[in-house]
Order: structure tokens, then sequence, then C-alpha cells
């Protein structure tokens, strides 16, 4: 079951990146990202509302979340506004969210995901009761930034 | 007459201005450029604008703050504008989801990210 | 009919009804075909590669090898035949991932991508589309009817 986790939330990633932004993205180890790294960059949360207990952060280099904003306007880099890059990753985070429970949930039961936020879930003091992190997907850009999204899911 | 020439005035709902964006691209490329488009951030936008212009197509997204899809498909086809075309474009489509969309009205429902050959081929399809 | 025939890098644009487009064995090249059917002008175009900077001198004598030199002047191409932009609808194929020694370059994937940003980028974009696999494909495209036919050996052949 992890490990379907974890190949459905890489699928919906790549797939994400590529459709929206045009952007190849190559998977990596754990050992590729650090708390502290992703904590200095862009970094949006998404909350679960149905079924409880699951989240989604998605957090990534400024770089390349420039980058890829700027692929989906069809502008330069240097046009982008802060307010453009943060409203693309929301929009990311919320499309792979969506792609991701589609394919890890029973067809016949709805979901509702809840509105993408600033900063992240993956604090201690943020994190749902009774949850963590169960999946990290952590990725490379063909321009070396990376990209890390992280699943919250219920303890077992 | 296309199926694409008989809309004209299109409005496009969704809190992101990145999706709004991407769905005024996409239906331009399928085949509805040179339409006179207006954006609205959430259901009750959507509904103001409603009451201001005639509009041929409402494409909307369901999870935003205020007034939510779900809320603007069943205000819409218990109005007056209930003749209106509502496609849905969501994140949060399965089976279960487009039955519940399809029995309050929904005329098309796709999957977030769109693209304007899925856009282009199930407008044509449906005309048919 | 008069079939043109277009290699790597080529780019063909024509208005004579009786002309036919063609292209052959677009493996992890990209094809994309352009057609106006108010005016019947077609065009066809077989790219190899994103970008022109790896070799620019070979983008000057060959600019349909790359994405970014190809497009803009199949585009330039059409609107002297007297095409706008909004006219035409835009067909892409080709991308295959066809093996290298090392399988480290998915250069089919990767010219998709840079093809559609390219487009997206002068807010056009396909409406139709017959990419990736693994398999080589040869593509036709009638200036008469806009029909475009794809190819593949021991696959048959079917419209797009």
């Amino acid at each position: 079951m992890g490990s379907d986790r974890e190949t459905i939330l890489k699928k919906a990633v790549m797939d994400t990146l590529e459709s929206m932004a045009f952007v190849s993205l190559t998977e990596k180890t754990t050992a590729f990202f650090s708390d502290e790294m992703l904590s200095s960059g862009p970094q949006r949360s998404l909350p679960v509302i149905k079924p409880e207990g699951y989240g989604f952060v998605i957090s990534m280099s400024s770089a390349l979340i420039r980058e890829t904003a700027a692929n989906i306007l069809g502008i330069g880099p240097e046009e982008m506004t802060a307010e453009n890059e943060t409203d693309a990753l929301s929009e990311i985070l919320n499309t792979i969210a969506g792609n991701f429970m589609r394919e890890y949930i029973s067809p016949d039961t709805t979901y509702e995901l809840g509105l993408p936020e600033a900063g992240s879930l993956s604090s201690k003091e943020r994190l749902p009761e009774g949850s963590k992190i169960v999946v990290d997907c952590p990725f490379e850009s063909e321009t070396g930034e990376y990209l890390v999204v992280q699943l919250l899911g219920k303890l077992n | 007459m296309s199926e694409f020439e008989t809309v004209n005035n299109i409005l496009i709902v969704d809190d992101s201005s990145t999706a709004r964006f991407i769905i005024r691209q996409c239906f331009e490329i399928a085949g509805f450029r040179g339409k006179n488009y207006v954006e609205a951030k959430n259901g009750l936008e959507a509904l103001e604008s409603l009451e201001k212009e005639k509009f041929d197509l409402i494409v909307t997204d369901l999870n935003m703050p205020g007034m939510d899809g779900i809320g603007l498909l069943s205000s819409v086809k218990a109005s007056r504008h209930s003749e209106i075309p509502v496609i849905v474009i969501t994140s949060t489509s399965n089976q279960a989801k487009n039955d519940e969309l399809k029995k309050l009205g929904a005329f098309l429902i796709f999957n977030k990210p769109i693209s304007p050959a899925g856009i282009h081929q199930a407008w044509e399809t449906s005309k048919k | 009919m008069n079939t043109v025939i277009i290699g790597i890098g080529g780019i063909a644009v024509s208005n004579m009804p009786t002309d036919l487009l063609k292209t052959l064995a677009l493996g992890s090249c990209v094809g994309l075909t352009f057609y106006s059917a108010k005016i019947k002008v077609a065009g066809l175009i077989h790219i190899a590669l994103p970008e022109s900077k790896t070799n620019p001198e070979l983008a000057i004598e060959r600019p349909g090898y790359y994405a970014d030199t190809g497009i803009p002047l199949i585009l330039k191409e059409m609107q002297k035949l007297g095409c706008s932009p909004s006219d035409f609808v835009i067909k892409i194929m080709g991308g295959a991932n066809i093996m290298d020694p090392d399988n480290r370059f998915d250069i089919g994937t990767r010219n998709v991508l840079a093809v559609k940003k390219l487009l997206w980028r002068f807010r056009l974009g396909a409406i139709a589309e017959d990419v990736g696999g693994t398999v080589g494909r040869t593509v036709s495209i009638s200036v008469e009817t806009g029909k475009v036919l794809i190819s593949s050996a021991g696959v048959g052949e079917w419209e797009l």
C-alpha cells in the first residue's frame, strides 16, 4: 500500500508539471533534500477535507517556481510577480492533490479538497492530530532545481 | 454554423488567476477564439456577472471560497439562466462526483489539468 | 496529387489543392501540421530538437530542425499565404521514446514538451495529438481537405 501511494503521487506530480507547465522532472531520493532546504523556499500546503486525515505539501526552489509559472502564463521569468508565483504554486498543488486522490481512492466515493494555504503542514504544531508525513516525493528539474511533494496521512 | 460559432460570451469562474488563464487559453485554442470572456473569482461574483450581461457558456471550478461550484451550478439551473450550459473543470472529479454533477445539470466535466485537445474533442462530440 | 516530402528539419507550406505534404520516419522528432480550412493552406514541419543554441549554424541552414527557430518560421510562412493564427488548427505527432544505448535521454518527451511550450507562448496549441510510444510515424496532410494521416510500420494507417 505504501509503495502504491508513492507510485501514484510520483505520477501525479510528473504528469501535472508536464501537462500544465511543460516541465520535465527526474525522481530523486530522500537524501536529496532536508527540511531546512524546503523551508527556505516557497511552500504551499493543502488539507484534504474528505476523507479526513490527509494533506499535501509542495516545496519548490524559487527559481523553479518562477520558471514554471512563467511557462504556464507564457511570459518571461523576468515578468513574473510574487502573486503570480504564489497562485501558480497553489494551483499546481491543487491539481497534483486531485490527481492523486482520483487514483488512490475508490471511484465510487467522492473526495473534497481544502483550499491551498501558505507555509507547510509539516511543522509539528500544524500536523493534524494522529497524522504524519507518509510519502516524500523529491524531484529535480532539468535546470537542477528541486521540487518536493509530501503526503500526510493517518498514523496506523 | 460551426459548433463554436454559437458561443460568443463565456463566463470563467475560478478562484485561481492561474487556472482562469489556463482555461481561457485552452478554450481559445480549442476553437473559441475572438469570444468575449468575463472572469469571476467565485460563485457569488459569477451570479453578479450573470445579472449584468448575457452568457452563452459558463465554465466553473468547484472548490472556491464563498459560493463554490456546486452552489453556482445549482443556482444557475434553478434560475432564468438554466439554459446556459455549465462546464465544470475541477481537481475533484471522479466517477462518483461526475454522477453527482450530471444530476445537477453539468454539461461537460473535465479533470484538471485540461488541454485544448480535450476541450475541442469533447465539445465537438457533444454537439453531434 | 503532388506529394511534397520534407526531411528532418524541413518545412513546407502550400496553397496548391493538389499538394500532399508528407514527412517520413518521425521517431523522437516531432511533426506539426497547420491547416486553415477557410483559405485551404497547409503547413508541415519536422522538428528534431528543442533549442538552436546547441548548433546555431545548423539552425540557419535548416531552421526547422529546432523548435525555437522552426515554429516562428512556419508561422511566418503560413501568414505569407494569408493565414492568421485564429484561422488555423494545429496537430502534433511524434516524440516517440526510441531507446538510446544509455537510456538517459528522453528526447521524444523533451521534444514534445518543448514544442508545446513554444506553441503555448504564442497562444497556440494542438487540438489533436498522437505522441509518445516507441514506434516511428509517417505523416501527411492534404491541402485540399486538411486531412492528416499517420502511418506506422506494422501498425497501419489512421486519421488524426
